[in-house]
């Protein structure tokens, strides 16, 4: 089966489990958001799958393959990282070479179009451009590799609102004429959750969502009202949180609701998927 | 294909420092020519060296090859193995290579101060071996023999860097600092004093009886005693490297 | 459009276009913004972008010309009107009146008010 199959991954740091028994698939041509909130293990499955680092139990296949050292596996993904991998005085323009060399199906001319549209020099050391310039290098190739599953950690850090534009619509494009798997993992949610399709909700080390980004938000709703009437109602739902003002409530809540059996006075509305992400990730 | 491409890319990563290093080392050549060629009658200067220098720097190289290339590796999809197997060859084509520019060196060398009878250059497998070739310089066995020797040398000196520093980099702080301290305190301060005190120098005779034993020197001498020694630590510091290299994992 | 409406981002992009249809930038006949342009100029998933499209083909308002595109159907702003007209009780009505209760306002003044601004 196409896609990269995560099963039953455990990674420990010494008492803190950074990732508890995680298991997901990763199917084809579809656009992942990988969400949860900073230290939830976004990253340590991300480079787990990669083989930066080892699981301590579990396995990993990526089309059917073992993933771990296993270079032909290995060369179906690729993962801009927070961090830069590049040698201290690598080139811009080096990495591009390099990255041509290890991944055959890289596009130049397509990656050099978008150095241009961006305005990457391609001359600069690598570990001298700016945060944000350094997001962008890494997204150039990312996007340019061609290989079938790309991984984007936090690809938007350190952009301004033109350049985080210009990139979904450079990965929008791409999906669109060469569709590919994306795993976007990142805690700015309003921003991505239009481009992707499914969403994967990490917290503390467990995997919480893994569905439709529609399905999760048909399941979620505000009601707002009286703050006694809010509680009486909700007595018997499954209820993520509350916010209250005065007497006024407003409660988020999971499951379906049929409005016509809603009381008087209380307002029905839907949760966007950052407010059901900050209610599902609480504490 | 991945591995060539994982040894293509160790081996650029020496394509500065290696013309530099060849750079210097020819710059000191001819200006030692030049300075020996106006001593008077009488002095005598030998010239040697350059095998030293290329033994030193390959163990530098085998330093400086695996952090930044383990990470360059590990953003490009390339296993440990792979890796490991790409700094293997590298090793191979650096030895052999750099072996046989250093032949070249060598005979350069000697060309420039044919004409003086009072400079000699000479390298450090002449001055290990010339008793092996007692009235027969001039022929193909001394040549390839020291060809074999540096090669065999020049990859242990790279296998033993590369050693040290997958070794450091798989140790956490207080590993690299105990390290640190107490290889060198044992090493040059604690058996010293252990064998001066104690067994009254046994150690040292028995070390340099070692090493002239490993370089064959009280065999002949023989120079394959050196290949296979050279051959044998090269291996086991390839094990070892690689029994750290097989689970070593990204630190940010 | 901003997706910051609750509502789900399909049913945003099937109404634009009917808006587009009603305004008649998009006319009979005429073709509609494909699926590739629609998610990137929303920066929205494709597939969902598809999914607003196909509540149209489904509803007989767009059709799809193989290997050319969607095209508006002819009789579509027909169409749309008499499904917005069916909508509009529930989906303004209510809330007028709703609100009205909330304010204490009476039938009559909302019917007046109705009356000043429907004349202007």
């Amino acid at each position: 089966m196409r896609g990269i199959e995560v099963r039953n991954i455990a990674k420990n740091y010494g008492e803190v489990q950074a990732l508890k028994n995680v298991s997901v698939f990763f199917g084809e041509n579809k656009i992942y958001g990988l969400l949860g909130r900073n230290g939830a293990g976004k990253t340590t499955l991300l480079n787990c799958i990669t083989g930066r680092i080892f699981p301590d139990s579990g396995q990993i296949f990526v089309d059917g393959e073992p993933a771990i050292e296993n270079d032909s596996a290995q060369g179906k993904i690729f993962m801009m990282g927070e961090k830069n991998f590049y040698p201290e005085g690598m080139k811009v323009r080096d990495a591009i070479k390099w990255t041509e060399e290890f991944y055959p199906d890289f596009d130049r001319d397509y990656c050099l179009k978008l150095a241009k549209q961006f305005g990457l020099n391609q001359n600069k050391k690598i570990k001298n451009l700016s945060t944000g310039y350094g997001s962008i290098f890494k997204l150039i190739l990312t996007l340019s590799t061609n290989a079938p599953y790309l991984f984007f950690d936090e690809p938007v850090l350190g952009l301004d609102a033109n350049h985080r534009d210009m990139f979904y619509k450079a990965l929008l494009q791409k999906y669109v004429e060469k569709p590919f798997t994306a795993v976007i993992s990142t805690h700015l949610i309003e921003e991505v959750s239009g481009v992707i399709e499914k969403v994967v909700i990490i917290k503390k080390g467990e995997i919480i969502r893994n569905q439709s980004v529609e399905e999760l938000l048909s399941k979620g709703y505000t009601l707002s009202g009286s703050a006694s009437a809010i509680d009486s109602f909700i007595e018997d739902k499954t209820v993520l949180g509350v916010d209250s003002l005065g007497g006024l409530k407003t409660a988020y809540v999971i499951g379906t609701i049929d409005p016509a059996s809603l009381p008087a006075g209380m307002e029905i509305g839907r949760m966007d998927l950052q407010k059901l992400f900050i209610h599902l990730t609480n504490e | 294909m991945y591995l060539k491409s994982a040894v293509k890319y160790q081996i650029m990563d020496g394509r500065i420092a290696i013309p530099v290093f060849y750079l210097v080392m020819f710059s000191v050549m001819v200006l030692f020519s030049i300075s020996v060629s106006g001593l008077g009658e009488g002095t005598f200067a030998t010239i040697s060296g350059l095998e030293m220098a290329t033994i030193i720097f390959l163990f530098v190289v085998g330093l400086n090859a695996f952090r930044e290339t383990f990470r360059m590796m590990m953003q490009n999809g390339i296993s440990r193995k792979t890796m490991f197997k790409g700094y293997v060859i590298t090793v191979l084509i650096l030895s052999i290579g750099m072996s046989l520019i250093n032949a070249v060196m060598l005979w350069i060398g000697k060309a420039m101060v044919a004409t003086k009878d009072n400079v000699l250059y000479r390298s450090l497998f002449e001055q290990l071996y010339e008793m092996r070739y007692a009235g027969n310089t001039g022929g193909v066995q001394p040549v390839l023999e020291e060809l074999m020797f540096m090669i065999c040398l020049s990859g242990a000196a790279m296998m033993f860097g590369y050693f040290i520093t997958t070794l450091y980099y798989r140790l956490n702080k207080a590993g690299k600092i105990a390290v640190s301290i107490s290889v060198p305190g044992i090493l040059i301060v604690g058996l010293p004093i252990f064998d001066a005190v104690v067994t009254g120098g046994m150690i040292y005779r028995a070390f340099w009886r070692f090493v002239a034993f490993a370089f064959g020197l009280l065999s002949g001498p023989n120079p394959y005693y050196a290949m296979v020694s050279s051959l044998l630590a090269a291996a086991l510091f390839a094990v070892f490297s690689w029994m750290l290299v097989r689970r070593a994992v990204i630190k940010d | 459009m901003h997706f910051e409406d609750e509502r789900p981002i399909f049913l945003q992009i099937a109404e634009y276009i009917e808006d587009g249809i009603l305004m008649g930038a998009f006319e009979e006949e005429a073709q509609i913004p494909s699926t590739t342009e629609i998610s990137l100029r929303y920066k929205i998933n494709p597939a969902t972008a598809l999914k607003g499209i196909n509540l149209l083909v489904d509803e007989g308002i767009v059709y799809k010309k193989r290997g050319v595109g969607m095209f508006v159907r002819v009789g579509a702003v027909e169409a749309i009107r008499r499904k917005r007209r069916e909508a509009f009780y529930n989906d303004y009505i209510e809330k007028v009146i709703a609100e009205a209760k909330k304010l204490g306002l009476a039938k009559e003044d909302i019917i007046a008010m109705i009356e000043r601004g429907y004349d202007r």
